[in-house]
């Protein structure tokens, strides 16, 4: 067993995502804490590219609140960053479902040389970033999936295969099909 | 699923070496299969348009704050156990397993109460008995009925906590 108070931070960060999870269960906010900076990057790589930029922030902070108060319903079935990634995905439909009708994306006040038109890569404007998150949304669930994993979390295909328990054959097989899939979804104007 | 299985390989191949800098972004149109280059380019602009910076440390310091907040204010933080150190302890999983553990704790209360009760109760009865020892019956009397108003508060409080 776990003592939680002879822990300080730094040693909680060496713990494993099962028993941070355990000591978040038994009211460690420090345990919870260093699980929330480990899966910060991936909710949020996950959420930027499904959501529009303005609601990001309460997105990703909507989704660890989720987590905080279904901590205890987590029996550890599966592993913790697939019950994550879950929970993410469920709180992205929620958004969406919740949200008004088309709301324009765009700025009409922005000027044609505002910079927030233009992304750090200047080849990537913000109307392509548009462009692809709702060409991610329209993909079915796994090529949507199989994507942001490769694109969103870096994980290879070997290690994708591995997540998702298929063969590495399937993987890559998914892959090109999602890639073949998003290049129709917006056409030739952008990838 | 018709398509050969090279280009699946071709194409993950290509993205594993795109994603690790070893392939430039820019590609020079080739003699290749057209179809091949059509999902080269299509990779290339998705490696360009997922690498748009790393997570903002403001926002995540921001959020992370705004968590604890809501921790403290759920009410999430450990209890001081009621319970003795050599209490067993197991690891509870949810508010239903907690909820009962208390139950379980102000059910027992009542039993014993009950049990001193009736003993004292049948001590009542015999007091008349001459030569009796004077006393006996008043004080367990008062000592179960404070026992079992005891059990009966454990019992209304761990409703009232599991209504919460």
């Amino acid at each position: 067993m776990i003592q939680r108070d002879s822990l300080g931070p730094v040693g909680l960060s060496a713990l494993g995502d099962a028993e941070l999870v355990h000591l978040a269960q038994e009211g460690s906010l420090e345990a919870f804490t260093v699980l929330y900076e480990r899966y910060f990057p991936m909710v949020y790589n996950r959420v930027r590219y499904l959501v529009p930029e303005q609601d990001v922030e309460d997105v990703v902070q909507e989704i660890f609140i989720t987590v905080m108060k279904s901590l205890k319903s987590y029996r550890g079935i599966s592993q913790f960053s697939t019950w994550l990634r879950t929970l993410t995905n469920r709180r992205i439909v929620d958004y969406y479902r919740r949200r008004r009708p088309p709301e324009e994306e765009i700025d009409e006040s922005l000027g044609e040389n505002d910079p927030r038109l233009v992304s750090e890569k200047p080849s990537v404007t913000l109307d392509e970033s548009i462009l692809l998150r709702e060409a991610l949304r329209s993909l079915p669930e796994d090529y949507r999936e199989v994507l942001l994993l490769r694109f969103a979390e870096g994980m290879k295909f070997d290690e994708i295969a591995r997540l998702r328990g298929q063969s590495l054959e399937a993987v890559k097989s998914l892959f090109r099909r999602a890639v073949v899939a998003i290049r129709k979804e917006v056409g030739g104007s952008y990838v | 699923m018709s398509e050969p299985s090279s280009l699946d390989d071709q194409l993950a191949e290509f993205t594993e070496r795109l994603l690790s800098g070893e392939v430039p972004d820019e590609l020079e149109p080739t003699m290749q299969d057209q179809e091949f280059f059509e999902l080269q380019t299509t990779v290339v602009r998705l490696k360009a348009a997922f690498e748009k910076g790393q997570p903002d440390e403001i926002m995540a310091r921001r959020i992370k704050n705004n968590l604890i907040a809501e921790w403290k204010k759920a009410g999430l933080e450990a209890e001081a156990s009621p319970f003795p150190k050599w209490w067993p302890r197991r690891k509870v999983s949810n508010r239903w397993t907690a909820m009962r553990q208390w139950q379980f704790v102000a059910l027992a209360v009542a039993v014993v109460a009950v049990l001193v009760f009736m003993a004292s109760f049948s001590n009542f009865s015999a007091m008349p008995a001459p030569g009796a020892a004077e006393g006996g019956a008043g004080v367990f009397l008062p000592v179960a009925i404070l026992l079992g108003l005891v059990a009966v508060a454990g019992l209304v409080w761990a409703l009232v906590r599991r209504k919460r």
